[in-house]
Formats: structure tokens, sequence, C-alpha cells
């Protein structure tokens, strides 16, 4: 069963991918010079309605959504800037670079090899890097620490920042705020 | 100005929401780059059959590897490696085949010249397939060397994560940008005599 959802939910966001353009690097390219906000506009609506979806299931039927939160400690934003750097050069990422093989691109082959060379050197270098202060956490909290509350796995509630208000609220003001963004930013900020 | 098939943003967002939500709902929020791990044991594990060792433990599998990377999380890499038909892996398989399906179903579709360099890219660059591949490659170490560090891509950490308001991905979403807007308007600008 769960096989068979894995070929369903991943071929539909594969689908997805590549009928935004997602996969096409020059969609990427105009996104990340800003002379295309096209993607911008689904990256933010689509996380604004998720948002404010999961957090309200959440709050009349506890238990429906499987959350799963990833730690914050300083090398994930080190590797988001790493991330970056990469991003910018290859216009492709780990989920767009996958799906654009679905669609013949000789490119994202190549990216994608880069992508296990990468990985491989993450593997070399982990043990090193578990020993710098890149692994030092970000908040008191705890390292698995969330804006709004309610964020419930494995029984546990996850630490949040805006903890006595519900999350729900924050949700809804959040994700608010992301899909009001997507529907006022104009389609382009520079030309091409 | 897009290709034929290529859906407009309200429609596309509807859209990958509506996937993240399934997902969210029915098994657990869609993640991409812990499949290139995997991937990676799994071609180890061909050229050096050390990498990692399975022992049974009061009737369960028990990995071990002897590098850390690979043993982290009690071998969970080691574990999907060495059963490659699990939920994760046949996702990001699933993915290559959702892609093609659109293709197939009047998505748009790359031709010729745009499958080896983009027009993105020859917009800047001219026809240099070459340059593209090596842009390509090292983009492709840095961006899982990145999103590895930081525990996610932007699959598990942007879609995923911030849905979940969690505080991690809002800062790896603010490194990527932080560093992926100015070098892109770097980069891809157009040069003298052009």
């Amino acid at each position: 069963m769960e096989i068979l959802l894995a070929i369903i939910l991943g071929g539909a966001f594969g689908f997805v991918l590549h009928r935004i353009g997602a996969t096409n690097p020059t969609r990427l390219i105009d996104m990340l010079r800003l002379s295309d906000l096209k993607l911008e506009k689904i990256i933010l609506f689509s996380i604004g309605l998720t948002m404010i979806a999961i957090f309200t299931i959440n709050t009349v039927a506890p238990g429906a959504v499987h959350f799963s939160i990833r730690a914050a400690y300083w090398g994930t934003f080190v590797g988001g800037l790493i991330f970056g750097v990469g991003f910018a050069l290859a216009a492709l990422c780990p989920g767009t670079g996958v799906a654009a093989l679905g669609e013949g691109r000789l490119d994202a082959v190549v990216y994608v090899i880069g992508g296990l060379v990468g990985t491989f050197l993450i593997a070399l270098s982990w043990g090193w890097l578990t020993s710098t202060p890149l692994f030092q956490l970000v908040s008191d909290l705890g390292p698995k620490v969330t804006l709004a509350d309610g964020v419930v796995r494995h029984g546990h509630v996850m630490p949040a920042i805006f903890d006595s208000v519900p999350g729900i609220v924050v949700a809804l003001v959040f994700g608010g705020a992301l899909i009001a963004l997507a529907f006022i930013l104009p389609q382009k900020l520079r030309e091409k | 100005m897009y290709p034929k098939g290529e859906w407009n943003w309200l429609k596309g967002g509807l859209a990958m929401a509506a996937v993240a939500i399934a997902a969210f709902l029915l098994v657990k929020p869609i993640g991409v780059s812990t499949q290139f791990a995997v991937l990676d044991t799994m071609i180890w594990k061909a050229i050096d059959p050390d990498i990692y060792t399975v022992e049974e433990k009061n009737g369960r599998q028990v990995y071990h590897s002897p590098n850390p990377y690979i043993n982290k999380s009690h071998g969970a890499y080691a574990k999907a490696a060495d059963n490659p038909v699990n939920y994760g892996f046949i996702f990001v398989l699933a993915m290559i085949g959702g892609a093609f399906l659109s293709v197939l179903t009047g998505g748009p579709k790359p031709e010729g010249k745009d499958k080896m360099a983009p027009e993105g890219f020859r917009r800047y660059f001219g026809d240099r397939p070459l340059l593209r591949y090596a842009m390509a490659f090292v983009g492709g170490v840095l961006t899982l060397y990145g999103a590895r560090l930081a525990g996610g891509c932007t699959s598990g950490h942007m879609i995923s994560g911030i849905s979940q308001t969690a505080v991690s991905s809002l800062l790896f979403a603010a490194g990527v940008f932080a560093t992926a807007i100015p070098l892109a308007i770097l980069i891809y600008r157009k040069r003298g005599g052009q």
C-alpha cells in the first residue's frame, strides 16, 4: 500500500513540477535573477495554502497530519548558503533535477551525477563536520523548533516560539501573508 | 511567452499544494535529497562491500557502517539501500515517471538544443553545452553538499518544512536566497559585445 502511494504521490509531484515549468532551468534562472517571478508566486502560494490546510486539519482532527520537523543547527543556514551557490550555477535543485530526467534533459543527468558526488563528499567529511560549531543548536528551546504550536510527532509536541497563541492563528497569519504576497508580487522585477 | 502546456502560477500553486497536503495526510512530508544518500550508499556498497554490515539482533536487522554519515540515525541510509523498494526511494523514482507522463499528455517539451543547454543559459552564454554541463555538475555537487549539511533541500525544507513553520527550514531558505539571487544576477547577465 505504501509503495502504491509512493508511486502515486511521487508521480504527481514530478508531473506538477514539470507542468509548472520548474524542471526547465530557464524558468529557474529567471526565478533567481528576478526576471520572472512565476515560480516565486507558486512557491509562496503553495506553501501558504499547505500551511493553512495542515494546521486547520490538525485542529479539527489531531493526529491526521504526519508532521516531520528537521533540526535547526547553524549548519542548516551554512548548508543553505552553499546550496544557493550551487542553485545559481546549475539552475536546478534536487527535486527539479530528478524530475527533469523524465523529459530527457542531458544537463539534468550531469546535475544528478554531480549531486551523487556532492553527497559522497558529505559522507567523507561528516565526521569532521560534526565536531565543528556548525552542529550547535540555533534555539535554546531545542532542535526541532517551530513558529506555530501544536506540531506533534510520535506523541511529543514540538517546542514553538509563539506558544501562547493557538497554532492555527500563527498559520493563518503567516500562511495568509505568503498567499497575499503571491498575488501582490509583479510578474518580474528585472528585465531578462 | 511560456511553452504550450505550461500552467499559470495560480493553477500550478493549487496543484503543488494539493500534492503536498496529500503527502502530509497519507504518508509523510515530501522530500528528495535524502534519496541521493540512499543511492550513493547502494553504489558504494557495490564497490566496497564493507561500507555497511547487517546483523540480526532479537529478530531485527541492525545496520552498522564505518562511515559516520551512513551510520547516523541507526544506519537508516544503509537500511534503505538494502531494501530499495521503500517509500522514499520509490517516491523519487516515480517523480521521473510523473514528469515523463506530463510530456506525453501535452505538457511542455524541450527540443534539441534546449535539452543540452536551456534557452535561459544560451541567452547569456551562447551555444556552449560543455560550459552548461560543467556548471550543472559543480552546481549538483554544491546543492547536494549543502542540502545534506542542512538536512533537506527545496522540497523537504521549503515546501514541507516552511509549511510546518519549522525554524530550521526558514533558516535554510534564508541561506539559499542570500547567495542564489545575487550570484544568479551576477552570472546571468549580458556581456560586452552581445
